[in-house]
């Protein structure tokens, strides 16, 4: 069978078992009573082995079937599986996933299960043989003992498969076991006497001796209802193959049909324990291409709205509203489809906790929350790596050693959160840990080592300042790189791709009693509701949740703030910046403009942006701009106008940050002066 | 590209000189228009374009190779997209005169080092055409990582 078309189904599917299995096993180590869970890993694992086996992956599916014997003690024993079996299972699931990316990467698996295997053999051992015999269904093609009964005698193996619809499976069985014993000696077969009544499988097997294989093959065939047969010649290490993968095979045509159905149609509600919803696979790919279109109508649209609003046709004006209102509920679906919950990234934290603790010798629990928050795929993917490095930093360099801790009067186990919640017109995701927090004359004595601040500034050097340099590239807070936290990514690497989304990173921090950091992200990227506005006969553009309000200058009263335009209504005293020098990286303070937009930037802090005129609301598909261009100045992507002009889109936590530095340079500029005609007095 | 080999080049005037590039970087041509402009570290970026909806950056080839910028008329220049890796730039000229073939031993090396973007010049008759390098020119891997280092 071609099975090169389902691949990309198998992959994406195989890697969502291996995450569900990591998350079910770490659950099982916690809880090991949890009825529902080991269901669940059962469940995962069988259909796990029943794809990697029907896709022609032996090395997979002969792990995934060792590892389930592993998981069969759990419903043997109480108290569940021991930390050498843990640790087992998922050395196992790593190899099972660097299979699948060898598989995606180079089109085979190219693994060597061997040594995990026997290691997984010699945890289920000790397994009684009655056991070991009801697992597989009444029969036991032990090894051994064929060996034994075939007593040197080449070994047949004849598999014969029942139609789907076999109306008397038992009697079939009987007749193939039976076809097969007239013509050799059965030494095995599947179903067995016992089992024989109640069969009501597709797949009969037989392991015959003293036969002839076309003989075999012909009788088999002629028995009603059997479909097809497969017999082949077996030598007895062939034969423990065989018999990892006989019950896989059987399961090989579920998955195949499971994989079908998803192609074309909805698949027949999840099977997954949790939330049972109609959902169907799409490929990412075609997401985004449904959003590229999406982002053309928006600009046809605006397009078509600029010329309707010149033209004179009776019913043009409504029909273009109808237009519009259809047309904007279709992109918010668009926009609805791509969202998934962040709960896909959050589900590599709990085994990346496990790993790194044990390694560090620290305790630490995780506590996750709301991981069904939606965001759009594309951020999601792209939180993962910032987010990993947050939590190994916390682990890493966050939380003491559990004696430390005792001795400070924490819990000896830390708690790391990692919580997402939604917010206005974004979402925000707090990594939170109670460790040691951060120390600024640590943080500062690695900044004068980097070359970041000299000696004199280090003993200035306080807990938001601190924050500061870690943030600087060049920074590493691991005085030397672990292979924990790695080295060359440091928070500023961090801060760069978030805000490459968009978002932002704010971090917190109290000594001795934690770190906080905030990322806070857009809901979706690519489509923004903007205000155009006018500056230095430029056009710019603010989208429009950042927007507070516009208002015209004269209203309201500006004064000098230290050298500064403070825009002063009522309670609200906002600096005044001019839009046409701040965004072409000047720092002019001269703002005699007529109106201003007040923006609120992440951090909650609100500027007055002075324009010269204000265009209206549109829909513009941003596009991020080159990297050579627009370095230094709070621009943060450029959309194309109907009229074929540029806009820039206006970064308002950039703009923000350029007035802080700004205004920082102008204090310490007053200091130098403070401080030389101190010197001059003494 | 091997020493036996030729090179296609395309050869466009900038001032009184000629200057090529290999055509397989050359992605196309389009008429000069007014880039909009966004502050950056370079003095030679211009701004940005929109080509078919992608923004390009768009630099000044004079400026980058530390010649006398004249005042372009109306209507005059061009702008050659220039692939360079997976990037699109475009860059500033003023006429693009044709595609010529050279022998690799009408190549020589250029006269002193010119940070990058100069990789010959090319005898073609009396005509010197100073063959430029695509990647060292505004490469974003050259001087973009050398000012951010």
């Amino acid at each position: 069978m071609d099975t090169s078309e389902y691949l990309p189904m198998f992959l994406a599917e195989s890697r969502e078992h291996l995450q569900e299995l990591n998350l079910a096993v770490l659950k099982i180590e916690e809880n090991p009573e949890d009825k529902e869970k080991i269901d669940e890993i059962f469940r995962v694992a069988h259909s796990m082995k029943g794809m990697s086996a029907t896709m022609g992956f032996a090395a997979m599916a002969e792990l995934t079937h060792k590892m389930e014997d592993v998981f069969e003690l759990l419903r043997q024993r109480r108290g569940g599986l021991s930390r050498d079996a843990i640790d087992a299972v998922l050395a196992c699931l790593d190899m099972l996933e660097s299979g699948v990316q060898n598989i995606d990467e180079h089109g085979e698996e190219r693994l060597d299960p061997k040594e995990l295997i026997a290691r997984l053999d010699a945890l289920v051992h000790e397994r009684t043989p009655e056991q070991k015999a009801a697992k597989l269904g009444g029969v036991a093609p032990d090894n051994a003992e064929l060996v034994r009964l075939a007593a040197g005698r080449p070994v047949i193996h004849v598999l014969a498969r029942l139609a789907e619809d076999v109306s008397m499976p038992s009697v079939r069985a009987f007749m193939a076991i039976g076809a097969c014993s007239n013509l050799g000696d059965v030494l095995v077969a599947l179903p067995d006497e016992d089992a024989m009544e109640q069969f009501s499988g597709e797949i009969v097997e037989a392991w015959v001796v003293d036969a002839d294989p076309d003989a075999l093959r012909n009788a088999v065939a002629e028995v009603e209802e059997v479909t097809s047969v497969e017999v082949d010649e077996v030598d007895v290490e062939q034969l423990m193959i065989d018999v990892a993968d006989a019950p896989a095979e059987a399961e090989a045509e579920e998955a195949v049909a499971e994989v079908k159905a998803a192609e074309g149609e909805p698949k027949p509600a999840a099977k997954s324990g949790s939330g049972a919803a109609k959902t169907v696979r799409v490929d990412a790919e075609r997401l985004d291409q449904l959003m590229h279109y999406m982002a053309e109508v928006v600009v046809h649209r605006t397009q078509l709205e600029a010329l309707v609003s010149d033209a004179d046709h009776p019913g043009l004006a409504s029909a273009m509203q109808e237009l519009t209102r259809s047309s904007q509920s279709l992109q918010t679906m668009v926009m609805q489809v791509r969202m998934i919950p962040v709960e896909a990234v959050f589900m590599r934290f709990p085994r990346l906790v496990r790993d790194l603790s044990g390694k560090l010798g620290k305790e630490v629990n995780l506590v996750l929350q709301g991981q069904d928050t939606e965001l759009d795929r594309t951020v999601v993917d792209a939180l993962g790596d910032p987010l990993v490095h947050l939590i190994r930093n916390s682990v890493d360099h966050g939380f003491e050693p559990p004696e430390e801790r005792l001795r400070l009067g924490k819990p000896e186990t830390g708690t790391l959160e990692v919580r997402a919640r939604p917010t206005g017109g974004g979402i925000v995701i707090t990594v939170k840990d109670d460790g040691r927090g951060v120390d600024p004359q640590r943080v500062a004595a690695v900044g004068v080592k980097r070359g970041l601040i000299s000696a004199d500034e280090a003993a200035l050097v306080d807990v938001p300042r601190a924050i500061e340099l870690l943030f600087s590239a060049g920074f590493s807070t691991a005085e030397k790189a672990t292979d924990v936290s790695g080295r060359g990514v440091g928070m500023d690497a961090v801060r760069n791709r978030i805000r490459e989304l968009g978002g932002d990173v704010i971090m917190e921090s109290v000594t001795g009693q934690g770190t906080t950091t905030e990322i806070r992200l857009p809901l979706s990227l690519a489509i923004t509701s903007a205000l155009l506005v006018e500056a230095g006969e430029s056009t710019y553009a603010v989208a429009i949740d950042r927007i507070e309000r516009t208002v015209r200058v004269e209203d309201w009263t500006v004064r000098g703030v230290a050298g500064r335009p403070m825009l002063v209504m009522g309670e609200e005293v906002s600096p005044l910046i001019d839009a046409a020098s701040a965004l072409a990286g000047r720092d002019d303070h001269a703002a005699d403009k007529p109106y201003a937009v007040l923006v609120r930037s992440q951090a909650g802090r609100t500027i007055a942006l002075a324009v010269d005129g204000l265009l209206g609301q549109r829909e513009l598909v941003c596009r991020s701009l080159p990297p050579e261009v627009g370095e230094d100045v709070p621009v943060a992507a450029a959309a194309v106008l109907s009229s074929g002009e540029i806009a820039l889109v206006v970064d308002v936590d950039g703009l923000t940050r350029e007035h802080d530095r700004a205004v920082r340079d102008d204090a310490a500029a007053t200091n130098e002066e403070n401080h030389g005609l101190h010197r001059t007095a003494a | 590209m091997s020493d036996s080999e030729s090179r296609q080049l395309v050869v466009f005037a900038l001032g009184r000189e000629e200057y090529a590039l290999p055509i397989s970087h050359v992605h196309e041509i389009i008429r000069y228009t007014e880039p909009r402009f966004v502050a950056s570290r370079e003095e030679w970026t211009r701004g940005v374009i929109s080509l078919r909806g992608k923004i390009i950056p768009v630099h000044d080839l004079a400026v980058r190779l530390g010649l006398e910028v004249t005042e372009r008329e109306e209507g005059a220049g061009k702008i050659v997209i220039v692939e360079s890796g997976t990037e699109m730039v475009g860059v500033i000229v003023d006429e693009v005169e044709e595609v010529v073939v050279l022998e690799n031993e009408q190549i020589e090396p250029a006269p002193g080092s010119n940070d990058g973007a100069v990789n010959g010049v090319g005898k073609l008759d009396d005509r010197l055409i100073v063959l430029l390098e695509p990647a060292g020119l505004f490469g974003s891997e050259s001087v973009a990582e050398l000012t951010e280092a």
